[in-house]
């Protein structure tokens, strides 16, 4: 995409960080690939761990213009601060997507059972919520470390308690069968809707942030 | 002309400045004060970073309470810059320019940058593998580019080796040939060497500005020069207010402030830098 939004440059100011989600989704699938006949196993690895990635591009896409020194300076083009926060997620977060989407196509292909439509809709949903909470950390915090340590122990105590820490802001569902998209609504439901909270809310911070 | 008509900023009840007014013209204008002096909060003002608590600022029909109106006509390079480290110089200016909204010419008006700075032929090395001089560059590169009517620059030279400086003060005083190019430093061998007009910033409060005549003349009468022997300069220089010394044949010939002439001391004529210093000790007398 060319224009105040440039997709091909942002991916590159994420150096070697850019890489990590397809690294993921590359291990998960060869997990898959070992572990066909096992859904029991394939569908709560593949929750608790691509979801959980979204974040990685929402918050190395901010380091340059958030954490490094002189990065107020991008604040001082003439360029909206939407352009700059809530759209780049965005654009990145639809890559996400459509690299998930490749993932379970090829997961589908190896699986004994179809797995594409639910999975899809339910690990999109609670990508949408951490690729927001990436967003939002980064907004808050200004620094990609403690990015990450929000989002490791959201999940590593979301993941422990089985999301009995924050229920209201629980968004893994811990299923090991594949659900119905009638029983996967509200739940979708409420990752969408924390995730929207979160997106806004970052986009509000970022709004107003001002370097140090 | 920009003016700027009685900015003061708090950070809740610290007073970071108080009542700025200044009118600047073409050419260079130097900021100089103490750190602390509020030179870097002027400046992100300047830069609409941050909004000033009161006052105004103008330059023709442009008002800063509009900053998308200001960003198109500002070049800015912060004290500390380092942005897109893994991007070669050229891609990352040419970023820039599409961010500045520079549509036309645009790869030839980064060319021209990167041969204002001296950069065109580490042009296909990343940012992140230059030396602290030339990411300096690549930062007075992306301040001029689109050739803005102001250039906001903090703290220029810190953290340069002296023939990095030197290099860069030239590179200050050509862009000021062009446009309003204002400075900001405590170092007062930067505005001595590219500036016509500066203010000496306090505490955040102006002391004084004008042209750099006006600035030495404040130190008119206080300067002296004197010449002592070796074992004596040491026992002197805890009573005397020594600006500079220099060593020549066992003798030290020293130039110091004072109300009052010594015995044996030459009145000198002041410069910026004398004028400087007693501003700064009557003020924290």
């Amino acid at each position: 995409m060319k224009g105040k939004l440039d997709v091909f440059f942002d991916w590159r100011t994420m150096g070697i960080n850019r890489y990590i989600p397809f690294l993921i989704a590359v291990i998960l699938i060869i997990y898959s690939y070992i572990r066909k006949d096992a859904l029991t196993h394939i569908i709560p690895a593949l929750e608790l761990t691509f979801p959980v990635f979204a974040a990685w591009w929402s918050i190395f896409l901010f380091q340059d213009i958030l954490e490094e020194p002189g990065c107020e300076t991008v604040f001082s083009y003439p360029i909206k601060r939407w352009q700059l926060g809530i759209a780049r997620t965005a654009v990145f977060f639809i890559l996400y997507m459509l690299l998930m989407l490749i993932m379970l196509f090829l997961i589908d292909s190896i699986c004994t059972m179809s797995i594409f439509i639910p999975l899809t809709m339910q690990l999109g949903a609670e990508a949408f919520f951490f690729a927001g909470l990436g967003f939002f950390a980064m907004a808050v915090t200004a620094n990609s470390g403690w990015s990450l340590v929000v989002i490791i122990v959201y999940t590593s105590t979301q993941i422990l308690t089985r999301g009995a820490l924050f229920p209201m802001f629980n968004v893994f569902i811990f299923n090991d069968r594949l659900l119905k998209l009638s029983e996967l609504w509200i739940s979708s439901g409420c990752s969408l809707l924390l995730g929207g909270v979160l997106w806004i809310w970052a986009q509000t911070i970022f709004s107003k942030f001002k370097a140090q | 002309m920009l003016e700027i008509k009685n900015i003061s900023k708090k950070y809740g009840k610290f007073p970071a400045l108080t009542d700025i007014s200044l009118e600047i013209t073409h050419g260079m204008f130097g900021l100089l004060g103490p750190n602390g002096a509020g030179k870097t909060t002027f400046m992100r003002i300047l830069s609409t970073l941050i909004s000033p608590t009161a006052g105004e600022i103008n330059m023709g029909d442009i008002n800063w309470k509009v900053p998308h109106l200001v960003r198109n006509i500002i070049g800015y390079l912060p004290q500390k810059f380092s942005l897109y480290k893994q991007i070669k110089v050229q891609e990352a200016l040419k970023h820039i320019a599409v961010l500045k909204g520079i549509d036309q010419c645009r790869e030839k008006k980064v060319f021209d940058a990167l041969e204002k700075v001296n950069l065109v032929e580490y042009r296909d090395k990343k940012i992140g593998e230059l030396s602290g001089g030339m990411i300096r560059r690549v930062g007075i590169a992306q301040a001029i580019l689109g050739e803005p009517r102001i250039i906001i620059v903090d703290e220029p030279t810190a953290g340069l080796d002296p023939e990095e400086r030197i290099r860069f003060r030239k590179l200050l005083y050509y862009l000021g040939k062009k446009s309003i190019v204002i400075i900001s430093t405590h170092i007062v061998e930067d505005i001595e060497a590219t500036c016509e007009q500066a203010a000496i910033l306090y505490k955040g409060k102006i002391l004084a500005s004008g042209d750099l005549n006006s600035l030495s003349e404040i130190a008119r009468g206080k300067v002296w020069d004197i010449s002592v022997p070796l074992n004596e300069y040491y026992n002197l220089s805890n009573n005397w207010n020594i600006i500079s010394s220099r060593l020549i044949n066992d003798m030290y010939h020293l130039r110091v402030i004072s109300d009052t002439p010594f015995k044996g001391a030459i009145s000198m004529t002041p410069v910026l830098e004398d004028g400087y210093i007693c501003l700064m000790e009557s003020v924290e007398k």
